[in-house]
């Protein structure tokens, strides 16, 4: 086990993870303590998520519900961010520790690494489901059915593609071609 | 000056604590409720007594009524007498009058003579009786009960009317005192009750297009119209029920009916007549759950539901607000006020807001007779989740329930007993015992829409609903 591999593999990990947290973080503080501009890009994608007429009969308008919207989401990618970290960080190290000394040590590297993705992906998925359903987040029941599965698609997309470039950038050596699917995936050419 | 800050303080506290608790208790938005009809309070309240006016048919149609056909038991003369001591009873001076084709007073032996033969034949070479008592001018009766506004009126007739009695100027001679009385916010009550007939049936129509008799009926229903408030009408009806009705030996064949531009004999308000019992669907031993009345005498119902729930139910017993035998309430209509807010607590000085969702609720009617209940669904007209109503938030509902139309529940009941002008002759040739009346339904279905043309909307009830909705 070498250590200077370990940090490595965390550095690069982190790299990979950067740029979308970034962007992530930007996010969730100007939810939570930013000023948004209420004619904004932010709210006009946010007020497509919701039913206005619905809002509109119960004597309501968006802004009226807006904060508990942005609070929501905030946590949303508060948690999904953190899920992200957490699962990245762990394969490319926990990738180190690997060691199936067997015939086509690819394969088995990617049947460890599916099942881990599998589970990122799941928990990612629970998480959009819990939260946009909880009772925890009231601006839940304001969501359109369309802008719930929305915001479920494109937070999964944005999380799994930080996790997959985080992972393919931290994953051990030895094992990376099980990241790239058994050495299948274009990206092993600029690797 | 260390006292005065503590004082001070403690007043601030105080106050702050006060307003606090205050806002709390009045959380709810500003509403108004409309008041309850005045005319049923007048109704219900007004006991002085006042005159009762007597009218016996005495046209010769009605002679069979007082001859005895044994075995059949004749019910006419003892309906008479019970009918006389109710009218006695109930008003303050009683006046009779016999009425064919003109209406003249009866002293003390004329009345007794109303349930005898002689009330109805004429004495020899009498040829102002025998042209009075050819005709049965119902419409001066009619015209006649609408100078004493106060009084109430009855009349014994066998409502056996010509077709063309009831078209035309007779009809807007029927019609016109009709309203007049039901404007007043009075009713007709109609008791039909089948008795032995032994006599002759004249005018019955042919088919060739004039008239014959009928001698071979043996029973023939006679009816006793009585028509003032709801609650003089239930008296005679009710007295006559108990004393002449149901003490008989024999089952009574009798239907009673009572035709009102005013159904309803109370508001469910007064008197705070909704209780928690009323509210059918939601659990009254929930935490949360409280009934008060507001200054405006609004039932308010405080409570917690969860959105499974489809709707917010209560149940009221008809005879507990719909006047007793009369033609009932077809269809209901409501006035309803809601409004949200997000605050449940009433703590952040948030707003109550008005929605704009509007007739969110129906009404049912289940059962029959005195089981015969009325639900009013509170958001029935969908489901709680079908609004849309956020959980977590709370909500206030303000309610009035109104009547839109008046049932026919009077034809029903007489439907059996009439007998049709096309009908008539060939009904005759089956040589009948029971003989129907003719024009019946036409008669009352002439009542029911004057009843109908005065028919307003009435306030039953006022219903405040204050609840959180759960997930």
């Amino acid at each position: 086990m070498n250590v200077l591999n370990l940090i490595r593999s965390f550095i690069l990990c982190t790299i990979g993870y950067a740029v979308f947290a970034a962007l992530s973080i930007w996010l969730i503080l100007t939810l939570l303590l930013g000023e948004i501009n209420p004619d904004g890009n932010l709210v006009r994608i946010l007020i497509k998520l919701v039913d206005e007429a619905e809002l509109d009969q119960l004597g309501y308008t968006f802004a009226e519900i807006a904060v508990d919207m942005f609070y929501m989401i905030a946590w949303l990618n508060i948690w999904s961010l953190v899920t992200t970290v957490v699962f990245a960080l762990g394969w490319s190290l926990g990738s180190h520790f690997l060691n199936v000394d067997a015939p086509g040590k690819a394969k088995v590297y990617a049947i460890h690494w599916l099942v881990v993705s599998g589970i990122f992906i799941g928990l990612l998925l629970i998480i959009n489901i819990w939260i946009l359903n909880s009772t925890r987040f009231p601006a839940s029941q304001d969501i359109t059915k369309t802008g719930t599965f929305s915001l479920t698609f494109y937070i999964m997309v944005y999380y799994t593609l930080a996790y997959y470039l985080s992972v393919l950038l931290g994953t051990a050596r030895f094992a990376r071609s099980s990241v790239l699917l058994a050495n299948k995936l274009p990206a092993l050419k600029i690797l | 000056m260390k006292n005065f800050h503590i004082i001070f303080t403690s007043l601030v506290v105080a106050i702050l604590f006060t307003s606090a608790l205050y806002a709390k208790e009045k959380c709810q938005p500003n509403f108004t409720v409309p008041p309850p009809p005045k005319i049923l309070s007048d109704v219900n309240t007004n006991s002085k007594k006042k005159p009762v006016y007597v009218f016996f048919d005495g046209s010769l149609s009605m002679l069979g009524y007082v001859v005895k056909r044994p075995p059949l038991e004749n019910l006419f003369p003892d309906i008479i007498d019970q009918l006389t001591s109710a009218a006695e009873d109930l008003g303050s001076e009683t006046l009779y009058h016999k009425f064919g084709k003109n209406i003249e007073m009866l002293d003390e032996r004329g009345v007794e003579k109303m349930s005898e033969q002689g009330g109805y034949t004429c004495p020899d070479s009498n040829l102002q009786c025998e042209i009075d008592n050819k005709e049965t001018r119902l419409d001066k009766v009619f015209n006649a009960i609408t100078v004493d506004k106060d009084a109430t009126y009855i009349v014994v007739t066998d409502l056996f009317m010509s077709s063309k009695d009831l078209v035309k100027t007779k009809r807007t001679k029927l019609q016109k005192p009709l309203k007049a009385i039901l404007r007043q916010g009075k009713s007709i009550g109609i008791l039909g009750v089948m008795n032995s007939f032994n006599g002759i049936i004249y005018d019955i129509p042919t088919d060739e297009g004039g008239t014959r008799t009928y001698a071979n009926a043996q029973k023939r229903p006679f009816y006793v119209l009585i028509i003032g408030s709801s609650k003089n009408v239930n008296f005679i009806k009710n007295r006559l029920k108990q004393d002449a009705l149901l003490e008989k030996q024999v089952e009574v064949d009798y239907k009673f009916s009572l035709i009102t531009s005013n159904v309803i004999s109370k508001n469910l308000n007064v008197s705070e007549y909704i209780k928690e019992e009323n509210l059918i669907n939601v659990n009254s031993g929930g935490e949360a759950f409280k009934l008060h009345y507001t200054d405006q005498g609004l039932p308010v119902f405080r409570f917690n539901i969860s959105q499974g729930l489809k709707q917010i139910e209560f149940k009221f017993k008809n005879t507990d607000f719909i006047v007793p035998g009369s033609n009932d309430i077809a269809e209901y209509k409501f006035e309803e006020k809601f409004w949200s807010r997000r605050d449940v607590e009433c703590e952040k000085g948030e707003v109550w807001k008005e929605a704009k969702i509007n007739n969110f609720s129906k009404t049912e009617v289940n059962g029959t007779g005195i089981d015969k209940h009325l639900h009013v669904n509170i958001f029935g007209v969908k489901t709680i989740k079908d609004y849309k109503l956020r959980w977590g938030w709370r909500y206030f509902v303000v309610t009035n329930l109104y009547t839109a139309k008046i049932g026919t529940a009077s034809v029903d009941a007489f439907k059996s007993w009439s007998l049709s002008k096309a009908n008539a002759d060939t009904f005759t040739n089956t040589e009948p015992k029971i003989f129907k009346t003719l024009n019946l339904l036409r008669i009352i279905k002439i009542l029911n829409l004057v009843a109908e043309e005065e028919f307003k909307p009435t306030l039953v009830a006022s219903i405040g609903l204050d609840f959180d909705l759960k997930k």
